[in-house]
């Protein structure tokens, strides 16, 4: 049993989330300010929040600062403004995730389950060494296995190469080149789409989003890169 | 009428050359007579033999009856009072010229003026020194003045101012012969030309000022006229000392009459001639211009200063005009001052002017040591800056807040908009057994998407037109993200059948660009092929290099008919479908343009029948081989 803290001023919205999070496996709390929301937390134990940044007196972003400031639950962050420098400014004051109104409820439900996920198994089971990982995804190159967010990935063996290249490498730039060159071991004359048509399908089936990937990001004009994850 | 009119055009035409030949014959008869004067003056000085020959018996009389008797005051040792009554009682000029017994001078008119030293001093000298005096004097015709000599008794017969008297009163008889003929021919012509002016043009100067409505002009030449006549009467008084009535007289007629014949070219306005003169003037003046131009403007005012006062100097000593060359100096130290001073401030001006055209208009120019309208003229250029930086903040304010209003108004509406989709999709997914509750739902949900589109692609088209946009430039390769794009379009396209081809170079091309708006721009056109290509069609990406830019090609058929210029399509909120049942804002190509535009390339786009084409230009990198080797 989960504890899901939604908080939003606007209640409607507050009745849609709880209506697509209806599952047996959660527990909805609401409130509809900042102030309310850190007295169910300390009321209840919150294993995730989900909460509008435009709210009346105390925004979200003020009251995310103050939830760090005793627990690292999962913070999923909704919010109409969709400019980089808003996300920017939510993932650094300690959000885990983001999500643009108007949303997808599917996209919601995912990246709540995602979430809940890793922090469960980030505070839970003990990390194999042999493992690659990056974020929620971890890749175990003796098992030839991918987990997303605790879940198994099927992943054909070209995507699995690269998945691999990438996540040994993280933060650095490959450009589609340097991908074929090591995959297929041959020169990549005229067949650099391949490659970006075998991210775009990483990038499908790992990514809650692909349009606005997590992990799997391409730098454009220059290559793919996996984001490194603390 | 006609006849009437030629006659009178005739007449005109007549008048013009009668004056035209009046004009030349007057010039040509002064210079003549100028000439004979100078000619005879040259003769005064050279022809000895000439001198000889010539006698005046009545002026030898004076003279020698006046040389006899100062010989006799001297000897008798009287005063300077008594020689002096009886020289103007001999109607002689009691001006005397001081001159120890040498060569007279003469020929200048301004000698005899400075040498006006009283006989008394001379006289003292040779009581003092208890000598006896030669005394002598002559008159010249020319300037009609006289002249005493005084000379040492032991001067020799032949001394050289014993000759210089004889040749005197030769010289006197031919010269006054010469200069009576010439002034006669002057005052003639001259009074000719007066008459003719003054009864005859005065005439039709009125006429002309009349028609031209302007009674002014009559006035205002008249006025000229005698201001310049006055001068060169004052001037020449001045320079020229005493000058005989009738040389005086004839000399005012001569100037006058070139004065009053300056605005006489009035007359010739409009005639072949003055046309032919005002080309010739024209080109000569172009020419001019054109060789000044290509001089750098320093060097040349420089060279034309130094000219002017070289020439000053020149005529200074060439005019033994000492007491100028003073004056010179003091007029040269203040101008090169004053010029140093407009240099100065002229240059601030300039650096100042330039950096505001570079549009640097925080830059201020110093006042500091600038006085009057230069000091005005540096505010002015101030204010100017101030003004257009005021200028330029209110419209960047108004564009900010513009944009703040969309984005803002944008974010309000979708939080309403979030409930909307939201249960309007909940109520899709009820199981219901009425399905147009089910079907309305749906559209519903549709149009509240669409919505939310639409709000996205306007907070994106008024961030790119007003540049609030964050711009990071990097080196981007064309290929690789040609293949980034395709790959991420690769199935999206493949659903509709379209089959892409790609045309590149096989080297890398690289250009100067944000690699994130640059995604954007791809993936609105690719997004634009998709939704608006005919399905199962071909679509052509070609990329081009050129020497200095690369060009990125999008050609595909329109599944609909293109009834639209292309002109149009990049306005805002235009669509290829006028109809306007397919989902989009209208807003893609005009944000696809601001985009490409905000990386400092170009977008080109084509409509012929259904072939949709667009044409990205953008620069290459400069430095190529660089960033290469940085890669690897």
């Amino acid at each position: 049993m989960y504890h899901i803290l939604i908080c939003d001023d606007e209640r409607d919205i507050v009745n849609a989330l709880k209506i697509y999070l209806n599952d047996s496996n959660y527990a909805l709390h609401e409130a509809y300010n900042g102030r309310e929301a850190l007295q169910v937390m300390e009321r209840e134990e919150i294993q995730l929040v989900l909460m509008d940044v435009m709210m009346p007196e105390m925004d979200g972003i003020e009251t995310m600062v103050k939830i760090r400031e005793k627990s690292n639950v999962p913070v999923i962050l909704l919010t109409a403004k969709s400019e980089d420098s808003d996300k920017i400014l939510g993932l650094n004051v300690g959000a885990d995730d983001y999500i643009t109104k108007p949303f997808n409820p599917m996209e919601v439900c995912a990246r709540v389950k995602s979430q809940l996920r890793r922090y469960l198994q980030l505070g839970g089971s003990s990390v194999r060494k042999e493992a690659l990982r990056c974020g929620g995804i971890e890749l175990d190159d003796k098992e030839k296995k991918v987990l997303c967010d605790g879940e198994e990935v099927s992943l054909t063996r070209t995507e699995y190469e690269i998945l691999k290249l990438l996540m040994e490498n993280q933060g650095q730039v490959f450009s589609p080149r340097d991908i074929y060159r090591r995959i297929w071991n041959d020169s990549p004359y005229g067949s650099e789409n391949t490659v970006a048509v075998h991210i775009r399908h990483l990038r499908e089936k790992l990514e809650i989003n692909p349009a606005e990937p997590r992990y799997l990001k391409v730098v454009w004009g220059q290559g793919y890169k996996c984001e490194k994850y603390v | 009428m006609s006849a009437k009119k030629r006659k009178k055009k005739i007449i005109c035409a007549v008048g013009r050359v009668m004056l035209a030949l009046i004009t030349v014959a007057a010039f040509f008869g002064m210079s003549v007579s100028e000439l004979f004067c100078r000619e005879a003056e040259k003769e005064g000085f050279y022809e000895e033999e000439a001198l000889k020959d010539a006698n005046s018996p009545y002026l030898d009389r004076i003279a020698q009856d006046i040389t006899d008797s100062l010989v006799e005051l001297v000897e008798a040792q009287s005063n300077y009072g008594v020689i002096r009554d009886y020289l103007v009682s001999q109607g002689v000029d009691v001006q005397l010229y001081r001159d120890r017994g040498v060569y007279p001078m003469w020929g200048t008119y301004s000698e005899p003026y400075k040498a006006k030293i009283t006989i008394r001093a001379e006289l003292n000298y040779y009581e003092t020194t208890g000598r006896d005096v030669w005394c002598g004097f002559y008159m010249s015709p020319k300037d009609s003045y006289y002249c005493l000599y005084l000379m040492r008794p032991d001067c020799p017969a032949d001394a050289p101012i014993r000759e210089a008297y004889d040749s005197l009163q030769i010289l006197h008889d031919k010269w006054g012969a010469a200069m009576r003929t010439a002034t006669a021919t002057k005052i003639v012509f001259g009074l000719c030309i007066i008459l003719y002016l003054f009864l005859f043009l005065e005439r039709r100067y009125k006429r002309h000022a009349e028609r031209k409505r302007d009674r002014g002009f009559l006035v205002w030449r008249l006025a000229v006229t005698a201001v310049c006549v006055v001068a060169i009467i004052l001037t020449e008084r001045l320079l020229e000392g005493r000058i005989a009535y009738w040389q005086f007289l004839s000399r005012i007629l001569l100037r006058s009459t070139a004065v009053s014949l300056i605005p006489a070219a009035v007359l010739f306005q409009g005639t072949a001639a003055s046309r032919f003169l005002y080309r010739l003037s024209q080109k000569a003046g172009r020419l001019i211009c054109g060789i000044l131009r290509k001089l750098p403007l320093l060097p040349s005012i420089i060279v034309l200063y130094a000219g002017v006062s070289g020439l000053e100097l020149f005529f200074c000593f060439r005019s033994k005009w000492y007491w100028a060359l003073g004056l010179w100096i003091v007029e040269k130290a203040v101008v090169l001052c004053v010029g140093i001073y407009l240099f100065v401030c002229g240059k601030r001006f300039l650096a100042a002017g330039e950096l505001m055209a570079q549009g640097e208009l925080n830059h201020e120019v110093s006042t500091a040591g600038m006085a009057g309208p230069l000091k005005q003229h540096g505010k002015n250029l101030n204010s100017i800056s101030q003004g257009i930086s005021r200028a330029v903040e209110a419209k960047m304010k108004s564009e900010r807040m513009k944009t703040e209003l969309i984005t803002n108004v944008s974010h309000d509406i979708k939080t309403p908009l979030t409930s909307i989709i939201n249960y309007s999709r909940l109520i899709g997914d009820q199981k219901t057994e009425n399905e147009t509750i089910t079907e309305y739902a749906q559209v519903l949900l549709r149009q509240a998407e669409r919505m939310k589109k639409l709000l996205d692609d306007l907070i994106e088209a008024s961030k790119a037109a007003s540049g609030s946009m964050e711009i990071h430039f990097a080196p981007c390769e064309v290929d690789v993200l040609l293949s980034q794009a395709v790959g991420e379009y690769q199935s999206r396209l493949e659903e509709k059948q379209l089959e892409l081809r790609t045309v590149q170079p096989e080297e890398t091309i690289r250009i100067l660009a944000d690699g994130q708006l640059l995604w954007r721009v791809f993936d609105n056109l690719l997004n634009n092929v998709y939704k608006y290509a005919q399905d199962g069609s071909r679509v052509y990406l070609n990329v081009e290099k050129t020497t200095d830019s690369v060009r990125i090609i999008f050609r595909n058929m329109s599944k609909f008919a293109l009834n639209i210029s292309a002109e149009e399509l990049e306005e805002r909120f235009v669509r290829g479908d006028k109809s306007r049942h397919l989902e989009g804002s209208g807003l893609g190509l005009a944000i696809t343009k601001s985009l490409v535009e905000l990386q400092n390339g170009r977008m080109e786009l084509l409509v012929d029948g259904d072939l949709f084409k667009v044409t990205l230009v953008f620069g290459l990198l400069a430095d190529e081989g660089k960033n290469t080797a940085d890669n690897r």
